[in-house]
């Protein structure tokens, strides 16, 4: 019995030893952009990091760009999600703003805003951010 | 006799398991360069900078092409020693959209100004994590 009982202590000591040298304690400054959608009287704005949006505790959010070429022009579409479920969607067909997706990451946070006080409208801005707190 | 054997084998088993999964197979050349700030420019690696022991630094750009080619970029040291600069121009645009996760970022800055002297984005293998 207590042959036993060293047995699984020293089981649980090497997989507690192999585990903790498998998990980084990672510092470096840290920031969290969750989804945040918001607007005025003229115009909405979407917001949230790509990585801080697909693992997040809810399972609503969602942010991202579509760039897409078609025959003769291009359309550039981005879409969000909140984790209330407000969704805001703008598109454009300005190659400038297909420009400006090709610098995405996995990590990358999106800010877009549309001309409309709807749910969508035309892209009137769109701005990318790759940073180091961005990573996970 | 045979029991321990198994014991033993079951053991080993686990224990490669562990550290298969945990501990890549950490060959080839790593460079992972902090972020160091100085009064007309600034470098780091995103890695070095995400995965370091404080919790200040940070490095990274943010761009757009709404209004015209606009890019700012950002660093922060270990000691909290900040610096920016701003570049409206295409060639820093290109340069921007170059950044990865795991980038090393040089940028400076035209003394008296706010304005981006240079930017340089790495991306080799041993910047990788």
């Amino acid at each position: 019995m207590k042959t036993n009982l060293k047995k699984a202590l020293g089981l649980a000591a090497l997989s507690v030893t192999l585990l903790a040298n498998t998990i980084p304690t990672w510092a470096g400054f840290v920031t969290t952009s969750l989804v945040s959608i918001g607007g005025n009287q003229v115009s909405r704005w979407a917001s949230g990091s790509m990585e801080d949006a697909r693992y997040s505790a809810d399972s609503r959010q969602q942010i991202g760009c579509r760039a897409q070429i078609l025959s003769t022009y291009s359309w550039t579409t981005c879409y969000a999600t909140d984790s209330a479920g407000r969704t805001l969607l703008c598109g454009s067909g300005d190659w400038k703003f297909l420009e400006t997706l090709r610098g995405m990451t996995d990590s990358s946070q999106i800010y877009f805003e549309t001309n409309s006080t709807g749910s969508s409208g035309a892209c009137t801005n769109i701005v990318i951010a790759n940073s180091s707190d961005l990573l996970k | 006799m045979n029991v321990k054997l198994h014991k033993l084998i079951g053991t080993a088993v686990l224990g490669l398991s562990l550290f298969a999964n945990g501990l890549p197979a950490g060959a080839g050349t790593v460079s992972h360069p902090q972020v160091t700030v100085g009064t007309s420019g600034a470098d780091g690696s995103m890695a070095g900078a995400r995965y370091s022991a404080d919790s200040q630094q940070y490095i990274g750009c943010r761009f757009s092409n709404t209004t015209g080619p606009y890019v700012i970029c950002l660093a922060r040291d270990s000691a909290g020693k900040s610096l920016s600069c701003a570049g409206f121009e295409s060639r820093h645009l290109a340069a921007a959209k170059a950044i990865t996760d795991f980038s090393k970022i040089s940028f400076g800055v035209t003394p008296g100004t706010a304005s981006c002297s240079r930017l340089a984005v790495d991306n080799y293998s041993y910047h990788l994590r």
